[in-house]
């Protein structure tokens, strides 16, 4: 039922485990499957996008792999070793509506939560920590906005509060659950530019993402899911019209119109 | 809801068990002890409290039924009847109640039972004029510590149970008058007893304001940590008040009652003896209840005897 | 030995119901932060079930005893309502119903049917429904005190793990903290709190206790360890007055004066706090859309300054403010009166109702045309600019921009 990639695949050392490795991930809520029997691995650092219509149960696989929710079958292993191993070192950038961004704290008080698991159990956060988390607003560009209260900051600024959490933890591997919902194209460029710097730095980043044209533009690898995997791969191979009619079914004209314009733009990494 | 075929069954099920329910619901509450008046036999009289229930023995002896619906230590302020209470009470030929509010819960109950069946009030039937009024129009209903003037309701309960029981009619008007006459000279010991308290410390404080009665036939000031009724909560106010009282009029003892919390009596001894003044717990008295079996209290006159027994104890004593 | 200035007892209950208040507000606030008010309430329901089955177990009626018993029977409770939740998929308000209607029924039932039934000593169970603070001893205000202590304490350590999941619970445990763990703790604890209330203010009102001061104040502050500390010093000085005010005068029963001056600390609160206060966001509003409707009449009258004989009446002016909306013939008026007063506008002399323009004015409303031009084409080559940018009052666009750090 898996769908291999189409293009030349990256040549992976047999002799180290996938960076991620979703394996026959299948989650049910009660009796339905919301995802279904997925399989794929990540084998090198890269940016990668989790592509898919709404309700695919994308966000549902990223929880997964967090084990936020249980799954029915299969396992996601990092390296070969299961999540509670190696804890420390994944970042976790969730959905904006999770929050009630009306809670008293501000900023700051936020990206150090990111340095906490580092901490431990009673210890406060220190000058080092709170120096990480500078390090972390300046990247995002919110460094003067440090003392505000996170529910006076626009959609895409709260998004960043979030994405300078998350690089406060210092992970090697960062899964983000529709960071660019409801942000601004200017906000979308700038966490974008943030992510190819962590690629840069070698740290694998996985992105749920709902957006076509970004995707093709930005991702070096995407894997296309609707319930199941239909394809994954490099993004200019697995953006083609027959895959995305696969898992798009119903839009036919505009992926056709996207279909061209990402085989017209290709990937140059 | 939306009556799915496919659910039929369960739907019946449903429908069966709450059926049953409902018929177990009814059955219950059908049994449970109304075996009717007894015809031709004794008189069954149901009491409300142990101290009216006293009085009835008393004048009717063996001939009657007596049948107490508060159990000794039982607080009749607050006191809600259940439904075999009023199953009792509705299989009675007689109903002696305390009157005057005492039963405070039992009130509907009784004006309910009266249309059916003669119900004395003992309380109702003394001279208004010899009550003490409480706030609000009403009467403080504690009248049994006046031995004197309960001994006027002994009467009201003779007539009833001779009218219920003609043939015996004459026994019960004698057991009466013995009993008022009992009643009487227990008057007399009593006020002697207290009497030979010293003035100072003839002070009585209790839980709760039961005792006005007793204090105006006896010659000694009472005061109450609670009101009148049970049912009115002390506040932190009252307890310095009470405190500043012990305190300047150097009370020996203060006493706590059978039926009542005793949990106020503890604070305030506590607030008296951080003043430097030690305030004994004089005993327990017997106030809105007889004592149980074998507590030597079970009698309306050992009760009081006991209670006198314990005051004089409690405030002569110390030094 | 004369009277002394505070009486005894009520230096006693002071010192334990205060403790008591001020630990219930702070566990209180982490409650309400987690958005579990409601919680406190289904514990402090069951816990007359507790009262009265530990006295008919142990016989005993000593405080202690009797809240260590209230306090299972409050776990219980809670216990129950997450079994409810997780097996039988029913709501959370449902399922807080639920445990509240059958443990507070049964527990009223026994409670007064304990002494009905002829228990010895079995009188005062019922002063658990509204609290008994004239019958606490110096032992009893020790043990609230310690338990209260301990609480807040814990409440210390534990705050970042506590803060952590009450802001974002899915980050908390992709982060591999124990969600569950930490949340069974803090209901725990609000379970503790609700049980130290009950001699307090009753098991009816200690819900309040545990609410009402986190809520209040939330109103005077942004952070959460000034909020927790102020919902302290809340509950501390809504108990001392409850307690002072029920020390002076007869049959004042305490618990409920308590409530009520937490009550009266949320209404001033609610009305008089800076920022987050009623008043304040009236008059934030208020003045917003003044500067607004002034705005629309500079430029009116700027408009009318260059047509004609440069002179307008106060009704054009109007007018122009007024537009269709509701209320806006006074917003108009007042929008003329405050030109009048600031010198934007001078009347003309000759006995006409006419009015033009002053010096001062014109260049405010100049002022004000040249900010919208530059707003207007900062919206149009950059939204997401303008967006974190703009604001009603038209601040001067050269200086907003450059502070935000939009983009990177």
């Amino acid at each position: 039922m898996n769908a291999a990639a189409s293009g030349p695949s990256p040549a992976s050392s047999s002799a180290r485990p996938p960076l991620v490795d979703f394996h026959d991930v299948t989650v049910a809520y009660g009796r339905r499957p919301v995802v279904w029997n997925v399989d794929f691995e990540i084998d090198e650092p890269c940016l990668f996008g989790i592509i898919g219509p709404n309700g695919a149960g994308k966000s549902t696989l990223l929880k997964a792999a967090l084990g936020l929710v249980p799954t029915v079958g299969g396992s996601v292993r990092f390296g070969g070793r299961p999540l509670r191993e190696v804890r420390s070192r994944v970042g976790y950038v969730p959905q904006r509506e999770t929050v009630d961004w009306d809670f008293p704290v501000n900023v700051m008080d936020v990206v150090l939560m990111g340095t906490y698991a580092r901490l431990g159990w009673f210890r406060r956060p220190g000058a080092r920590e709170r120096e990480l988390a500078r390090a972390s607003l300046d990247r995002v560009g919110l460094a003067d906005l440090a003392d505000r209260q996170i529910g006076r900051l626009s959609g895409g600024q709260q998004q960043r509060v979030f994405l300078a959490r998350a690089l406060a933890q210092e992970a090697d591997i960062y899964f983000l659950d529709e960071p660019m919902a409801g942000v601004d194209m200017r906000s979308q460029e700038g966490i974008f530019r943030v992510l190819a710097d962590l690629r840069a730095a070698g740290r694998l980043v996985i992105v749920v993402h709902h957006d076509l044209r970004t995707a093709a533009e930005w991702f070096d690898r995407v894997a296309l899911i609707d319930m199941r995997l239909v394809a994954t791969g490099p993004t200019a191979a697995v953006l083609t019209p027959e895959n995305l009619r696969r898992t798009y079914a119903g839009h036919i004209e505009v992926l056709e119109e996207l279909g061209r314009a990402v085989a017209a733009r290709g990937r140059t990494s | 809801m939306v009556f799915d075929p496919s659910k039929n069954g369960l739907w019946c099920v449903w429908a069966a068990g709450g059926i049953a329910c409902l018929a177990v619901a009814v059955a219950a509450s059908g049994c449970g002890g109304t075996a009717g008046p007894s015809g031709r036999g004794r008189p069954r009289v149901v009491a409300t409290t142990t101290v009216v229930a006293d009085l009835v023995k008393q004048v009717g002896g063996d001939r009657v039924d007596v049948d107490c619906l508060m159990a000794a230590g039982i607080d009749p302020h607050s006191y809600k009847p259940t439904p075999r209470d009023a199953d009792r009470l509705a299989g009675a030929d007689l109903v002696v109640a305390s009157g005057l509010h005492l039963e405070g819960k039992l009130a509907e109950l009784l004006e309910r039972l009266a249309r059916a069946r003669p119900v004395v009030m003992v309380g109702d039937s003394l001279p208004p004029d010899r009550l003490i009024t409480v706030g609000g129009g009403q009467h403080d209903p504690h009248v049994w510590f006046d031995a004197r003037l309960w001994s006027l309701g002994v009467a009201p309960v003779a007539e009833a149970l001779a009218r219920l029981d003609p043939p015996e009619a004459d026994e019960y008007r004698e057991r009466g008058r013995a009993y008022v006459a009992r009643l009487e000279a227990l008057d007399d010991r009593l006020g002697e007893r207290i009497a030979a308290i010293p003035a100072g410390r003839r002070v009585l404080v209790t839980a709760h304001d039961a005792f006005r009665y007793f204090g105006r036939a006896y010659g000694i000031e009472v005061v109450g940590v609670q009101g009148t009724s049970t049912e009115s909560e002390a506040g932190l106010g009252d307890i310095n008040r009470l405190v500043d009282l012990v305190v300047t009029r150097g009370i020996p003892a203060i006493f706590v009652e059978t039926s009542v919390s005793d949990r106020n009596v503890e604070a305030l001894r506590e607030g008296a003896r951080a003043r430097g003044h030690d305030v004994a717990l004089g005993g327990r008295l017997h106030s809105d209840s007889l004592g149980g079996a074998g507590s030597g209290a079970e009698t309306l006159e050992a009760a009081l005897e006991s209670n006198v027994a314990t005051i004089v104890d409690g405030l002569k004593g110390a030094p | 030995m004369t009277a002394p200035v505070i009486a005894y007892n009520t230096f006693v209950v002071a010192v334990g119901v205060a403790a008591v208040g001020f630990a219930a507000g702070v566990v209180g606030s982490l409650c309400v932060l987690r958005k579990r008010a409601l919680v406190g309430d289904a514990a402090a329901h069951a816990t007359l079930v507790g009262v009265a089955c530990g006295f008919l177990v142990t016989g005993r009626r000593d405080l202690a005893t009797l809240l260590a018993a209230a306090l299972v029977s409050a776990v219980a409770g809670l216990g129950a309502m997450v079994l409810l939740r997780r097996f039988t998929r029913t709501r959370d308000d449902a399922a807080i119903a639920i445990v509240i209607g059958v443990s507070f029924g049964l527990g009223i039932t026994l409670v007064s049917g304990i002494p009905a039934w002829g228990y010895a000593d079995s009188a005062g169970l019922e002063q658990f429904l509204l609290g008994h603070t004239a019958a606490l001893t110096a032992a009893d205000a020790t043990l609230l005190a310690s338990v209260a202590c301990v609480a807040a304490i814990v409440v210390a350590i534990g705050l970042k793990e506590a803060t952590l999941v009450a802001f974002d619970a899915a980050f908390a445990a992709a982060s591999g903290w124990p969600v569950a763990v930490i949340d069974y703790l803090l209901v725990a604890l609000v379970a503790v709190m609700v049980v130290a209330g009950l001699p307090a203010v009753g098991a009816v009102l200690v819900t309040a206790l545990v609410v009402i001061p986190p809520v209040a104040a939330r109103f005077w502050t942004d952070r959460v360890g000034t909020m927790l500390l102020l919902a302290g010093v809340i509950g501390l000085v809504a108990a001392l007055v409850g307690v002072a005010v029920s020390a002076m005068r007869p049959g004042l029963a305490t618990g409920p004066l308590v409530v009520l001056a937490a009550a009266a600390i949320f209404g001033v609160s609610f009305l008089i706090a800076p920022e987050r206060g009623w008043i304040a966001r009236r008059i934030r509003a208020r003045t917003l859309a003044d500067a607004w409707s002034r705005g629309l009449a500079l430029d009116a009258c700027l408009r009318a300054a260059g047509a004609g004989d440069g002179t307008f009446t106060p009704v054009d002016v109007e007018a122009a403010v007024a537009g269709d909306r509701q209320g806006g013939r006074r917003a108009g008026a007042e929008a003329f009166a405050a030109l009048v007063r600031t010198a934007a506008v001078a009347p003309v002399a000759g006995g006409r109702d006419a009015w033009r323009l002053t010096a001062a004015g014109r260049a405010l409303a100049e002022e004000r045309r040249r900010r919208l031009d530059a707003w207007a084409r900062v919206i149009e080559h950059d939204p997401d600019d303008a967006r974190e940018a703009l604001t009603i009052d038209l601040p001067a666009p050269g200086a907003v921009l450059g502070r935000t750090g939009a983009g990177s």
